[in-house]
């Protein structure tokens, strides 16, 4: 695999992030896949590439766990400076994913939190649409095709969306729940949902050559995973969401250590993309139990937006968890600046 | 392969390769597939030269500082080929937008599900689970009584059409309906927008494999002007950069007048595409010194700058290595 660089925000090589130092100043560098056809080849390719070892890098998860505690505090207890009234209501729950830290990268969380309005303005909840629900009905409907269960994406989704809560649906049921909603659906509406479920998970079925992957190595979809945070003085309760639509398990060998996680992301990177992509990665070295255990942390992970035919290969390492961490505190620092006394809407 | 059919009840096709004949009953999809088993092969330089092509013009148009101050953060968009106002005209949707939704609507329907029985209700339903249906149902609740009355007549005509012209396309040719390309260039200055009503087939593998449609919504350009070609040389490009290969055909299609417009993704269609960009990129610069766009592509000017002759001994090269099914 052919690796070219592609062009940095900052300075080229910049290592000179350093736990302590001030947020924004670190670069995170990352790669792209060969442009060979088929593009598929290249994506397994990265998918399944061995990263060198670096045994450095549990040690620096302590000191990452440390920075964004510390981080999350200022932020949180600057909250109550400003006179948030205190109460005995439980705190409400900051959530963090990877769309809150690129859109607050780019300013447009703030801008739509003061009053301009958007997919975040006040007022916006969440609804279930065709679109929100493409990911969680096509990433069951590769499930059901790896495992040999459809032939196609589309007969894949037919059977994911005939029964929505079985053993090949999306979930458990319940007020909210997904498969409640596509149970709920008039025909006409289930065709458009399935359709648009459909070409999101022939997008995905056809990215890569998945017989490639050993089966016990591969996670298609699987839960969100949480990194939680309360301090003692804190305004709010704050949640960091991990979500990979593909995780390779990581796994040390002789020769390095092999591991991705790979992102489907819609239309193109943005500025803050880099970090929101490490989330994943982030949450993962976070998720040890206890704070000297080495964290199974992916050397790698991988960004695609099929919207542009881009993908990003972003390295995982104490540089840039750290860059990560600095992002999910100035994260929180616009959520909580910007949002009205009383909460975040939908984020309690 | 360049076809029109135009209306469905009159004799049939034109069809200048022969690829498309009886097609007017629900053969639409055979036009786009064919039955050529072998296709052409992708110049996968093609892709890279096209881009590098773009990058530089709108790099160039960056650098010469005609889009400073504070809006030059925006990209500048083009959709379909044409630039968009970076303010929007207005924000209330108006008859013909909401009658291109209920269209696409109906022609997603069609191809995925079957023709709808009450075209206009199925429609309303399938449009209620997409980001904007409670923005597009409030707008049609809002018409009068009239407008309202035109929109369902109109769809009721347009559901005919498209069921005699269209079925349900197999899932084996793997059929992707609301396909939203978006390539960004020069970092983001400059960004290409396209969307397919319909996409078959793989990716591409090293021959041209994917067919793309676009439904038409019938609102005509200036005269002079042909929306519908640069629409579909808008999709093909912005297709084969995202891909990396160009697309096997590129269709538009009109259910008003039952008009099917398919065309062979050529490197000529490609190229005209990219002229198509930098002729809206020049626009939206303004005039430079001597009367001319400061970046405004020349007649003789090609990916490599090295003019007519140059391009066409290019494609001659190619064209020996070319199968074409």
């Amino acid at each position: 695999m052919s690796v070219s660089a592609e062009p940095r925000s900052g300075r080229a090589g910049d290592h000179s992030a350093r736990v302590g130092s001030a947020p924004r100043a670190q670069t995170i560098a990352a790669s792209t896949i060969a442009d060979g056809l088929p593009r598929s080849g290249a994506l397994s390719d990265a998918l399944l590439a061995v990263a060198s070892r670096c045994d450095a890098l549990a040690l620096a998860v302590a000191d990452v766990r440390r920075r964004l505690e510390d981080g999350l505090a200022r932020v949180a207890s600057t909250r109550t400076e400003h006179g948030t009234p205190a109460s005995s209501a439980p705190l409400p729950l900051l959530r963090i994913g990877h769309y809150q830290v690129a859109r607050a990268g780019q300013g447009a969380l703030a801008r739509a939190r003061s009053g301009a309005g958007g997919r975040d303005g006040p007022g916006s909840s969440f609804r279930w649409t065709s679109r929100a629900a493409r990911r969680l009905i096509g990433l069951a409907a590769l499930r059901a095709g790896l495992d040999g269960r459809a032939a196609t994406p589309a007969d894949a989704v037919a059977a994911v969306m005939a029964d929505p809560c079985g053993p090949l649906g999306v979930g458990r049921g319940g007020p909210g729940a997904a498969a409640d909603w596509i149970a709920s659906l008039a025909p006409p509406a289930r065709a458009v949902v399935a359709a648009e479920a459909t070409a999101w998970a022939t997008r995905l079925w056809t990215a890569a050559d998945w017989d490639r992957f050993p089966p016990d190595r591969l996670v298609v979809g699987g839960p969100d995973r949480w990194w939680r945070w309360s301090g003692p003085s804190a305004a709010c309760r704050v949640a960091v969401r991990g979500r990979a639509d593909i995780r390779v398990a990581v796994e040390p060998g002789h020769d390095g250590v092999r591991g991705a996680l790979l992102l489907v992301l819609d239309g193109a990177p943005g500025a803050a993309t880099r970090q929101a992509l490490l989330l994943g990665a982030l949450v993962d070295g976070l998720s040890a139990r206890r704070p000297q255990e080495p964290a199974p942390v992916p050397p790698r992970v991988i960004g695609w937006w099929p919207d542009c035919g881009k993908t990003w290969v972003v390295p995982v390492d104490a540089r840039t968890l750290v860059a990560t961490a600095d992002a999910v505190v100035e994260t929180a620092r616009v959520l909580l600046s910007a949002s009205a006394p009383g909460g975040w809407g939908g984020h309690h | 392969m360049h076809v029109t059919i135009t209306p469905v009840t009159s004799s049939p096709v034109t069809s200048p390769a022969g690829g498309c004949a009886g097609a007017e009953e629900g053969d639409l999809l055979d036009c786009l597939r064919s039955t050529s088993t072998l296709r052409p092969v992708v110049d996968e330089c093609l892709a890279g030269g096209l881009r590098a092509w773009l990058e530089d013009w709108a790099c160039a148009g960056r650098s010469g500082g005609s889009r400073s101050g504070a809006s030059s953060r925006k990209p500048v968009v083009l959709r379909d080929g044409v630039l968009v106002p970076r303010k929007p005209v207005r924000s209330r949707i108006g008859l013909p937008e909401l009658q291109a939704c209920l269209t696409r609507a109906t022609f997603r329907l069609t191809v995925t599900d079957g023709p709808p029985r009450h075209p206009f209700e199925d429609a309303l339903c399938a449009i209620s689970v997409t980001d904007r249906g409670p923005f597009v149902i409030d707008a049609i609740r809002r018409l009068p009584r009239r407008d309202r009355a035109t929109l369902r007549t109109t769809l009721r005509t347009q559901a005919a059409a498209m069921a005699v012209q269209w079925r349900p396309v197999p899932h084996g040719w793997l059929p992707r309906v609301g396909e939203r390309l978006r390539v960004p260039l020069a970092g983001g200055a400059v960004v290409l927008t396209s969307t397919a009503d319909l996409v078959l087939g793989r990716p591409s593998a090293g021959t041209a494999s994917v067919c793309a449609v676009r439904v038409h919504d019938g609102q005509g350009g200036r005269a002079g002007d042909d929306p519908v070609g640069r629409a579909l040389r808008a999709l093909a490009l912005a297709e084969t950069l995202r891909s990396g290969a160009r697309p096997l055909r590129v269709a538009s299609y009109d259910p008003s007048t039952a008009r099917f417009r398919c065309e062979d993704a050529g490197e000529g269609l490609l190229v005209e595409g990219v002229r198509d960009v930098l002729r809206a990129l020049t626009a939206s610069r303004g005039p430079g010194p001597g009367g001319r766009g400061p970046h405004e592509p020349s007649e003789r000017g090609g990916p490599c700058g090295r003019g007519e002759s140059g391009d066409r001994q290019d494609r001659e090269e190619r064209a020996r290595h070319v199968r074409v099914g």
